[in-house]
């Protein structure tokens, strides 16, 4: 039945432009990453001893995982929105209940192309990561290229994440528009405001790091962390990355609100 | 058989009653037409028995029951627009109309063939004009052979000849033997058409039953002379005619369907009225709404 379901999904959006063209810079833009990072002209910071340790095993996980991250926030993330938007915009959404889907069946299909999505643009970071780390690392260790702390696990749950929440605005807000710059800039500025002008403001506690897409950012933060213990000390109290596991558990968690949200509020509404 | 049944169906929006305590039963084999002016409550009901807006109360059930809560696949169903993916062509939409209905081996060309799309089968919806646009959500209707199909004002906004053509699509499939819920306000349409009505105005129901048993037996003439003022003298005075109407260079009124208009005639013409104008018809369904629904609002 969910086979179905993506066959259907396939034939609605395989000639559609806006979407093709999303998907397609996500996996055209990948690629470039590699280059741009090794044109990078930079002065690097003293504890990163040289640019190739973008490219070798292990640490190639992070880098390539981060600068995807970006890449699957913006091009898919604003896909996934179109998605479903388009479908109210055009009254497909309400013609496919006319036809016979069920409300259910409507929301299944949408959640299946999230993950279908999902699925492809990480079996995609995980093939480049491994041949990129491939060829550049010198002395290639088995332990050393999957020493990544479940690296592609964790880009998975990043991409659902991010689906869940654009997900989650396309049901709600129903108009392309406003739903992705909603998404845009609930993302970029909206949560970090709440986050550091509020939250941490007020209360300077870690709970300040248990916002929903700051779960996710964390999931693969950006490289450099890794090196943080040569970062100068801190103002903060507690640690400023939450641990793979904690990021992972939210980002489950909160995913699952968002999902059961718009599905109650889509099985409820006129359309 | 019954396919349809309503009991105290009700919806707001905000204050307005769309739709108040509706109680309708449409049976297998008739061509129905819901009519109403606009803001009735047509596309309201519509809507809620084809599930895609929320009832405030009462209840619907479609087939007895016999196929579940979602019967929708068995039926056709258009509302408002025409809605397709306008990047795809033809062939492309209904192949996903196929799909969600699944239904399996459909002769899409010959569903284009009926609708007269066959030629523009493969150009974007998009690029359709707004007649072929209809004809072609015609066409997914009939996708996989639903036992009851609903067009909701499927002539609206199309030119005479979108228009002429349309029609004669309802038409033959009227007389194929399926179940027909059409919504319109266009009562030539409906009167060609469908064999019941179901009135609706400001959310209820006002009359519903075969057309026949709508329109009454009177007849209506158009009778008109030199002398209009001696000519309304008379009218006034004949005891078989009533609800009479100036039209200016004739009155229009009701005649009793006993009395043959002829005699009427020759009545005048002993008392020395000559008559100039004098044509007579069976009363319009137009005749008949408005009468009905001016009764209510009075």
């Amino acid at each position: 039945m969910i086979l179905d379901f993506i066959k259907l999904e396939y034939l609605k959006y395989k000639k559609n432009s806006v979407v093709t063209m999303l998907v397609g810079f996500y996996f055209l833009f990948f690629p470039f990453v590699i280059f741009f990072g090794q044109e990078l002209k930079v002065n690097l910071p003293d504890f990163i001893p040289n640019k190739n340790v973008f490219f070798e095993f292990p640490t190639v996980w992070d880098y390539f995982g981060y600068a995807g991250s970006w890449l699957v926030f913006f091009f898919l993330g604003v896909s996934v929105i179109y998605m479903t938007c388009m479908e109210v915009t055009n009254k497909t959404m309400r013609q496919s209940i006319l036809n016979g889907f069920s409300r259910k069946d409507f929301f299944i299909s949408k959640f299946s192309s999230a993950v279908i999505i999902a699925i492809a643009a990480t079996i995609y970071f995980a093939l480049i990561s491994l041949l990129v780390g491939y060829l550049n690392t010198e002395n290639l260790m088995f332990e050393d290229v999957f020493d990544n702390q479940y690296a592609i696990t964790r880009y998975f749950l990043m991409c659902m994440g991010y689906f869940c929440f654009a997900l989650f605005l396309a049901f709600i807000i129903r108009k392309s528009g406003l739903a992705i710059f909603l998404y845009l800039s609930y993302i970029m500025i909206i949560e970090p405001l709440i986050r550091w002008a509020g939250h941490m403001y007020m209360f300077k506690h870690e709970s300040a790091m248990w916002y929903p897409m700051n779960a996710v950012e964390d999931l693969i933060p950006m490289p450099l962390w890794r090196f943080s213990e040569a970062l100068p000390e801190q103002d903060i109290p507690f640690d400023f990355l939450l641990t793979y596991k904690f990021a992972g558990g939210l980002t489950i968690l909160f995913s699952s609100l968002f999902i059961f949200i718009a599905y109650r509020s889509f099985s409820r509404r006129d359309i | 058989m019954e396919v349809l049944s309503t009991t105290n169906l009700s919806k707001s929006y905000g204050k307005i009653k769309a739709l108040n305590n509706l109680n309708i039963q449409i049976n297998a084999g008739e061509v129905y037409g819901l009519l109403g002016p606009n803001g009735s409550g047509k596309t309201t009901t519509l809507g809620i028995i084809m599930g895609i807006l929320a009832k405030d109360n009462g209840d619907f059930q479609w087939f007895s029951g016999q196929y579940g809560n979602n019967p929708r696949k068995k039926i056709g169903a258009i509302l408002e627009t025409p809605n397709f993916y306008p990047y795809l062509d033809a062939y492309e939409n209904l192949e996903i109309v196929c799909r969600i209905k699944k239904v399996e081996n459909q002769d899409i060309d010959e569903l284009l063939k009926i609708v007269n799309l066959y030629e523009r089968g493969t150009s974007k919806f998009r690029t359709y004009s707004l007649g072929m646009k209809q004809r072609l959500a015609i066409a997914a209707t009939l996708v996989g052979e639903p036992e009851v199909l609903i067009f909701d004002e499927p002539t609206n906004g199309l030119d005479p000849e979108g228009i002429a053509e349309v029609r004669v699509i309802l038409k033959r499939i009227a007389d194929s033997g399926k179940t027909v819920i059409m919504a319109s306000h266009i009562l030539d349409e409906v009167e060609k058409i469908c064999s019941h009505v179901i009135i609706l105005q400001k959310g209820k129901l006002l009359a519903s039953g075969p057309v026949g048993s709508i329109l009454s037996d009177d007849n209506t003439i158009e009778i008109g002379s030199e002398n209009m003022s001696v000519l309304r003298n008379f009218l006034e005075t004949h005891s078989a005619i009533k609800d009479i109407k100036d039209k200016g260079s004739y009155f229009e009124c009701q005649i009793d369907s006993s009395i043959a208009p002829a005699e009427v005639s020759e009545k005048a013409h002993s008392q020395g009225l000559m008559i100039t104008h004098l044509v007579v018809r069976k009363r319009r369904l137009e005749e008949e709404f408005l009468d009905i629904t001016n009764n209510e609002n009075a």
